[in-house]
């Protein structure tokens, strides 16, 4: 047990993707290099300060090794790589082509090299002219920088505003590799720390985000919360079992069925799972504010002078009907796709069994015979000598149901929450800034990918070559802003070809040369040079994949070039998608099995969507199946119906109270409905259990409402919690308990006694 | 005479070095490790930020490695006080450059204008400001960019502008500017690619 692997990314609260490029698109963004990207904002200090700050902390963080790639705005290429490149210019720069060399377009380009050497400003590729007087190195990198190029200062990235150095980082770990991570931002700070130090400088404003660092901060929330709000609960429990027994002993003996609930949810999660989320761990929380019913029934049953053992066969069929329709109800839910649900029903529901089965078969032989619990029960006291409430009160409250389902009809919307970034706990403004300062550096968004899948890599390029010449056409018109692909970084083997067999024979080059030099102030052997690279590069290989590892360029192809099961796949992002129709109508002109469109957002909303309908019914079911084992157990509809008519009551009530609030309903509220159906089971049972004396009846009181009292306590700490997960379930069982109680109160219908024959 | 003169200049100058060192070493000066003001450049770049405006006509040589012959430009250059630079070309293909503050404006023959911060590149502040910073008397900023030397006397004086990072030394050897009192009437440039060029003010404060 104290081996079990706890994880606590977010990802097991996503549903599972439905097609295979859902699951691809989602695997990638999981562990892809857009999910190691960690963008770094260095702020308030002088611009000078940041800009130089940013080139030692790049440089500390590229010399580290935990990074794969910093870029902070400096020279992208090491030595090498521009080498490499340089050497393929003719076969990568997009401008080759067979009028490329004429004798016309070689003295365009003399002029205007001519020019830019009459120009004042110093020429980054001046060393370069005599090799590249077409400027293909130029055309080729201007074609790799995009549209979007970050404000510079001092050849490093600022922010918009000039506020802030810029840095963007790729861990060589993967992105939900969570302590990897964590230390790969350690290192960050640590970098930071020895540039301040260097500099002499005591701190600036460091701001580190990206998929991994919001990963470990979810864990780092859902760690704290765990702990804050188990430490939370316990306390409160031991503080009611304290407070309405008066005992130590009954406190002790009463703990051990919550203890043997969270052992067997925990065991039962790893052996089902092999690993146990740490929201279910919190979760384990709200199994106590359940299990502890039962110690409870149990201490309120225990009648001075009747032996231990048989005040407990007496409310056992209670106890035991309870505890199997909760987790009827959890049975339901547990053949979802969510795996995260899946662990929440599995550790409900072996908790659940365990805390009833502890109740029922240890508890009896750690009481003495006889033993009566003594403590004062004015509440009990009042109760027993009450008369029941008036009928018109049960009708009052289901008038009220009424008119709460009335309400929930009256609006048109389903105030359904089916947006997978609200179960986050990083709050709204951390993600969108973040998203802002990826804008800035032209980081490509994902949330619009055109998927286009071939037997393997140079095919998938060929094939995403072939969309781009009709999505320039979609630029030019305005319908989507850019696009990103593979192949602009590395073009197919056949497009480097074709650029390749473009090339001038040397001799036909020397005479356009010639031609192009006449009149101009170069020397005539001045290009001896660019001759002899476009001689070399018609016998060049093209530069495929493979020759561009653990390179800048190669890092860059990985996130849009992927290995498949079987063949490849190149992705295309898509930015700006400003007209939808336009977009749909390209693509039924190019439709093919093999290319899919990913709307991630509108994906993952629908999947969401349809999870939740999956859910709902299946929610549905988990009543029925509850209703069924009451019948059963009961054998009688009239007595199931009363039963389990003040859950449902509750359950109205309790959605169209959230509803008013504004809360949108997600997954979670609906899974925590069961549970207050369950919980709400429980208290018809002891209401209706015709109990035969007044005396029991207060007990069998007084034991409700120290059970109610620490359900809505337990479940109201789960409600502060940041975890959108934990909170939703918390308010919504705590209200939804609460009116539970006062339902089963209003509207219970005492039948007749458990025990008329064996009756003292 | 000259040697007199020099051992002279020598002299006063290293008592200026002794006076600046001790009186006027600021925090400020040591953190930019700037080499205390020879008095006779603080002489200088007093004059020259006495001009208010300056320019005029000028004609630039570009002796390039890759050419058989020097590129010849002719043009136009103007000055304002504190940090407004225009240069222009006759050539009608040309484009023009201005530098107001921190930016750049490029006017391109066809009538579009593009413009930039001077700062987006480390070393295009650096190449402004050899020229802008010595016709404003800017000494903390040349003196940042670069070291000083200066040789002459005051009416036909040589500043001599040496590059201080390795980022400015890959494109650039030295910039010589020669001048009279407040007036600069050449700037040679020697860049890191063993180009040269020379520009020379025809009629200095036209």
């Amino acid at each position: 047990m104290l081996q079990t692997a706890v994880r606590n990314d977010m990802t097991s609260f996503m549903p599972r993707a439905a097609t295979p490029a859902q699951r691809l698109l989602m695997n990638e963004l999981r562990e892809g290099p857009v999910a190691r990207l960690t963008l770094i904002t260095l702020g308030g200090a002088s611009r000078d300060e940041l800009a130089q700050l940013s080139k030692r902390v790049a440089a500390r963080l590229r010399a580290g090794g935990l990074f794969v790639r910093v870029a902070n705005g400096e020279q992208l290429f090491g030595d090498a790589e521009r080498e490499q490149l340089f050497t393929y210019r003719y076969l990568l720069s997009p401008a080759v082509n067979a009028e490329r060399f004429s004798a016309d377009s070689l003295r365009m380009a003399l002029q205007s090299r001519l020019r830019e050497l009459a120009s004042p400003l110093p020429r980054f590729d001046r060393p370069w002219l005599a090799e590249d007087p077409t400027a293909e190195m130029r055309a080729m990198l201007s074609a790799w920088r995009g549209q979007t190029r970050p404000r510079k200062f001092r050849g490093v990235w600022f922010d918009g505003a000039g506020q802030q150095a810029l840095l963007l980082a790729q861990t060589r770990a993967r992105g939900f590799d969570l302590d990897a991570q964590e230390r790969a931002q350690q290192a960050v700070s640590e970098a930071l720390g020895e540039a301040l130090g260097d500099a002499g400088k005591a701190s600036v404003e460091l701001g580190i985000s990206g998929p991994g660092v919001f990963a470990v901060a979810s864990r780092d929330i859902i760690r704290a919360d765990t702990r804050r709000l188990g430490i939370t609960a316990a306390a409160v429990a031991i503080l009611i079992l304290l407070v309405s027994y008066r005992s130590l002993r009954l406190l002790l003996i009463g703990g051990l069925p919550l203890l043997s609930a969270v052992a067997a949810g925990i065991v039962a999660v790893d052996l089902v799972f092999g690993a146990i989320h740490g929201l279910v761990l919190a979760f384990g929380v709200t199994v106590i504010g359940v299990a502890i019913d039962y110690p409870i029934h149990l201490f309120s049953h225990l009648n001075a002078g009747e032996p231990v053992r048989r005040s407990l066969a007496n409310i056992w069929p209670t106890i035991r009907l309870g505890a199997i329709t909760t987790a009827m109800g959890y049975l339901a839910m547990s053949g979802t796709d969510f795996p995260g649900l899946m662990q929440f029903a599995t550790f409900a529901i072996a908790g659940l069994l365990a805390a009833a089965a502890c109740t029922r078969w240890s508890l009896s032989g750690l009481l003495p015979e006889l033993y009566a619990p003594r403590y004062g029960t004015p509440i009990a006291d009042y109760y027993a000598a009450s008369a029941p409430p008036k009928k018109i009160w049960g009708w009052l409250m289901i008038a009220a149901a009424l008119v709460a389902l009335g309400f929930l009809v009256s609006r048109d919307h389903a105030p359904w929450e089916d947006d997978i970034a609200a179960l986050s706990p990083i709050p709204e403004s951390v993600m969108a800034r973040d998203r802002h300062l990826h804008a800035q550096l032209g980081v490509p968004d994902t949330n619009h990918v055109l998927l286009v899948k071939a037997t393997d890599a140079q095919a998938a390029l060929e094939a995403s070559e072939v969309l781009a010449a009709g999505l320039r056409r979609l630029v030019a018109d305005g319908a989507i802003g850019s696009f990103d692909l593979a192949a602009r970084y590395l073009p197919s083997a056949r497009t480097q070809r074709e650029r390749r067999d473009s090339l001038p024979e040397p001799a036909r080059l020397r005479q356009n040369l010639e031609h192009a030099l006449v009149g101009t102030p170069f020397k005539q052997d001045a290009f001896a040079p660019f001759e002899k690279a476009v001689a070399a590069a018609r016998t060049l290989p093209p530069l495929l994949p493979g020759d561009l590892q653990e390179t800048t360029l190669g890092l860059r192809l990985r996130t849009s070039l992927l290995p498949v099961d079987d063949g490849w796949v190149a992705l295309i992002t898509l930015a700006g998608v400003k007209n939808p129709q336009a977009l749909q109508a390209f693509l039924s002109e190019h439709q093919h099995p093999d290319l899919h469109y990913l709307d991630l957002k509108r994906d993952t909303r629908s999947l969401m969507a349809d999870f939740r309908e999956h859910a709902a019914i299946r929610v549905l079911w988990g009543v029925l199946a509850i209703a069924l084992v009451l019948g059963i157990g009961l054998r009688s509809a009239r007595r199931t119906l009363l039963v389990l008519l003040p859950g449902l009551v509750a359950v109205v009530i309790d959605v169209a109270f959230l509803r008013m609030l504004g809360e949108r309903l997600s997954l979670f509220h609906l899974v925590s409905l069961l549970l207050v159906v369950g919980i709400s089971i429980d208290y018809g049972l002891f209401f209706s259990r015709g109990d035969p004396d007044p005396g029991m009846r207060g007990r069998t009181f007084h034991g409700l409402v120290v059970c109610v009292l620490s359900t809505v306590s337990v479940f109201g700490i789960l409600a502060t919690s940041r975890l959108p997960v934990l909170n939703a379930i918390g308010s919504s069982v705590a209200v939804g308990v609460a009116l539970s109680f006062l339902a089963a109160m209003l509207l219970a219908r005492p039948g007749p006694s458990p025990r008329p024959a064996d009756s003292r | 005479m000259i040697s007199g003169e020099k051992a002279e200049r020598i002299g006063n100058t290293f008592v200026a070095m002794l006076y600046a060192c001790v009186l006027a070493a600021s925090p400020h000066m040591f953190a930019q490790a700037a080499p205390c003001a020879d008095a006779e450049l603080v002489a200088l770049m007093r004059m020259l930020s006495e001009v208010g405006a300056a320019g005029g006509k000028f004609t630039e040589r570009k002796y390039l490695s890759i050419l058989d012959e020097p590129l010849i430009l002719e043009g136009k250059v103007r000055y304002r006080a504190p940090d407004y630079v225009k240069k222009e070309y006759d050539d009608p293909n040309s484009e023009s450059y201005e530098v107001s503050g921190d930016s750049l404006t490029i006017g391109f023959p066809d009538g579009r204008r593009r413009e930039l911060s001077i700062d987006e590149h480390p070393v295009l502040r650096a190449f402004v400001e050899s020229y802008r910073g010595t016709l404003a008397g800017d000494l903390d900023t040349l003196n940042h960019y670069f070291d000083l030397a200066l040789s002459g006397r005051m009416d036909a004086w040589e500043l001599r502008l040496t590059p201080r990072g390795p980022d400015l030394a890959d494109y650039l050897i030295a910039v010589i500017m020669h001048g009279r009192e407040g007036t600069v009437y050449s700037v040679e440039t020697l860049e890191a690619s063993g180009d040269r060029s020379v520009m020379t003010l025809d009629s200095p404060g036209d």
